[in-house]
């Protein structure tokens, strides 16, 4: 029972992330991450519950506050400090997005069907489920061209990666979970410092700009 | 394996106190001056202590400290002592070129505090990923080291440097992203085994239990794919090289040393831990010795060729490094006997790179430029810099009497034997990587200059030189000493933990 929740709140964190990348405003796209992290974090939490595995209760709760309210909070605190360009910048239209999320998804089940005989007792759909995390972060990293989206970007990535971790490693030390997240933070934050000094230093937020500079 | 607590136990927590606390005089010391000799003080100091780790992993417990929290491995120790010498060289190094720039007002007193501060910090990471145990903590400390050495990239503010800094921790993080999700593959691939929650993620564990028949090898070979993709993209391999010429050119020349001398290195042991992890599972160490052919062998054609249209010789150094880097994975992909070469290439790599590098932040302070065309006639200008530069790329064409030649002759012997077609097209592209440097170097060192103005006044001796002397000579000795044979037995006492014998 619990784990078909933890599967919905599994489907919950891809269908947020999937409508993410066609969003380019950048205060929706933090609230979408947030959202797409508290999914995970109901994902790990109904996971942990239902094996009453405390750690996994820890981890969740741990995921909720770093990804779903940090992480997020510290966007909107950067918007707002450094006047921050509100609108994001895609090389693909939002449809176009959406019609190559949609083809990243259709290869995640391909991939998670071909694969599922190698992970035993995991489950295809929770395979998907991590997979399709995994290639949409990977799909909003390449296709966007701003700095914020591409942290997103590896942020969307970063969840993937958690929902396997959940999925495989029930066991996994809360105190190892706990450093990952922690670095994942110190990563957003520093990786938005250097942003901000690209665009105090030369109002740059196109990393597409930015490649012309090389000497 | 012994886990008895020894005097050294305290030894890596001693050494990451000194660095926190070098880190930090780099914000409580008033004059730039000062921030410049503690961090002198403080990197020697850290460098000893890690130094006597060092020597120790060698003769005593190669797993210490409480809960088996680190583990060092006999190549671990060799690397250990390479990056402690290429460390402490960078810190002096720094002394004089951070305060020239800080003196030509390059760089403000708030940069070199910052460069000072992320120094250490940069060693602290690289420490800590080399003497884990816990394959989660060497993750974090990759991760933070990417992320303090991408401050250390952008340090100049320049655009160029800026777009290096910001490829570097783009690339690199998704590296790091998917050797990660490798190592929670790797870890499931161990489930079945029984290892205990927190056992699952320790080195000593996973070696220990790799020839267990129950362990997933399908899903180990899965996790091998992203591993190896995740650090050749921290490594900066072809064909995932693209932060890494940017990065090298347009870091101040000590962390350039160092990510060259001591980062990648690290990396490179990192993954042949792995290796030899995979290979005890899957009984046999073809599977992977594909990937390491394939990714060596790109990375010696692909520069060597890219070498023929190079402008900028900080840029030359970086391809010249992803070729180094290329030949130890190439080797290592020839079969368990490529092994001791490569463990031979390592540490002649790391000094005669990190000696180029600190010699090329020379000539910049001095030509006040990076552009071969510009700097012709060098030889002229800046007579012992060019000479002790000139030996260094000598050296790096796998000339004798450097290390290199050895190590380079022992692969093409195994190499002509195992796959003579592919190491025929390494030797090619050595051969025209060779040409492509000595044509560079022609041109920049004996060139025709056209502007009489450039050529000054004489060149002083500086500590810089004594440096690249010293790490020269260090080549030169390592080249003779490569010649006895106690030294190869030595090298292939290293090599075997990393060798699956079946």
């Amino acid at each position: 029972m619990n784990s078909n929740i933890s599967l919905l709140f599994g489907g919950g964190a891809i269908l947020v992330s999937f409508l993410s990348l066609g969003k380019l405003r950048l205060r929706q796209l933090a609230r979408y991450y947030g959202a797409a992290s508290l999914f995970l974090a109901a994902a790990i939490f109904s996971a942990g519950t239902g094996e009453e595995a405390s750690h996994m209760v820890l981890t969740a709760i741990a995921t909720a506050v770093i990804k779903g309210i940090c992480i997020p909070a510290l966007f909107f605190y950067i918007t707002r400090h450094a006047h921050l360009n509100e609108r994001l910048l895609s090389s693909i239209r939002p449809t176009t997005s959406y019609f190559l999320s949609a083809l990243t998804l259709g290869l995640a089940l391909f991939a998670a069907v071909a694969a599922g005989p190698i992970f035993g007792e995991v489950s295809v759909e929770s395979l998907f489920e991590a997979f399709s995390l995994l290639f949409l972060g990977f799909v909003m990293v390449i296709s966007r061209r701003d700095l914020v989206s591409q942290i997103v970007g590896f942020l969307i990535f970063e969840n993937g990666v958690s929902f396997l971790t959940v999925i495989t490693m029930r066991d996994v030390p809360f105190v190892a979970e706990l450093g990952i997240l922690a670095t994942v933070l110190v990563s957003v934050y520093l990786m938005s410092l250097l942003s901000l000094r690209l665009k105090g230093l030369y109002a740059v937020e196109d990393t597409d700009a930015l490649r012309t500079y090389v000497e | 394996m012994p886990c008895v607590p020894t005097w050294n136990s305290m030894n890596p927590v001693a050494v990451f106190l000194l660095l926190i606390a070098s880190a930090l005089s780099a914000y409580v010391l008033r004059t730039e001056r000062a921030i410049r000799i503690s961090a002198v003080v403080f990197g020697t100091l850290a460098s000893f202590a890690l130094g006597l780790t060092a020597i120790d992993a060698f003769s005593s417990g190669l797993v210490f400290g409480p809960r088996d929290m680190w583990y060092v491995g006999e190549q671990g120790g060799m690397l250990l002592l390479v990056i402690t010498v290429v460390f402490l060289l960078s810190v002096m190094v720094s002394y004089r070129s951070i305060g020239a720039e800080h003196q030509r007002g390059i760089l403000s007193l708030s940069d070199v505090r910052l460069y000072y501060f992320l120094l250490p910090l940069f060693l602290l990471s690289l420490t800590a990923s080399l003497l884990a145990n816990s394959i989660i903590v060497l993750w974090i400390a990759m991760e933070m080291g990417t992320l303090v050495t991408a401050f250390l990239v952008g340090i100049y503010r320049r655009k160029s440097s800026l777009e290096a800094a910001w490829k570097y921790v783009l690339l690199c993080s998704m590296g790091i992203g998917l050797s990660l999700t490798g190592l929670v593959l790797a870890a499931f691939a161990f489930k079945a085994v029984g290892l205990p929650g927190g056992e699952t993620f320790l080195w000593t564990s996973l070696s220990s239990v790799a020839g267990d028949p129950r362990v997933n090898t399908a899903l180990l070979k899965l996790s091998f794919v992203f591993l190896v993709v995740g650090f050749a993209t921290k490594m900066g391999l072809v064909p995932i090289h693209a932060w890494l010429p940017d990065a090298l050119s347009k870091t101040p020349a000590p962390v350039a040393a160092l990510l060259a001398g001591a980062l990648l290195p690290v990396t490179f042991l990192t993954l042949l831990r792995f290796k030899h992890i995979a290979d005890t599972a899957l009984q046999g160490s073809g599977w992977t010795e594909g990937f390491f052919l394939a990714f060596g062998l790109l990375s010696i054609v692909l520069p060597s060729l890219l070498l023929l249209i190079q402008e900028n010789y900080k840029r030359v150094l970086a391809y010249a490094t992803i070729v180094h880097m290329g030949v130890m994975m190439f080797a290592v992909g020839l079969g368990p006997w490529g092994m001791t070469p490569a463990l031979m290439h390592l540490p002649v790599f790391s000094l005669l790179i990190s000696a180029g590098f600190f010699l090329s932040g020379e000539v910049i302070l001095r030509a006040r430029s990076t552009n071969i065309e510009i700097l012709r006639g060098l030889w002229r200008r800046m007579p012992h810099t060019s000479a002790l530069l000139f030996a260094v790329l000598i050296l790096t064409l796998f000339a004798p009497p450097g290390g290199m030649f050895m190590s380079e002759l022992l692969l093409i012997g195994y190499g002509l034997k195992v796959h003579a077609f592919l190491t025929l097209i390494a030797i090619g592209s050595a051969l025209l990587f060779s040409s492509a440097i000595m044509r560079l170097a022609f041109t920049m060192f004996f060139g025709e200059d056209e502007r009489e103005s450039l050529t000054g006044e004489g060149e002083r001796l500086s500590l810089v030189h004594g440096v690249a002397l010293f790490e020269i000579s260090c080549a030169v000795l390592l080249g003779a000493a490569y010649l006895l044979p106690q030294t190869l037995a030595f090298f292939s006492a290293l090599a075997r933990p990393l060798i699956t014998v079946l």
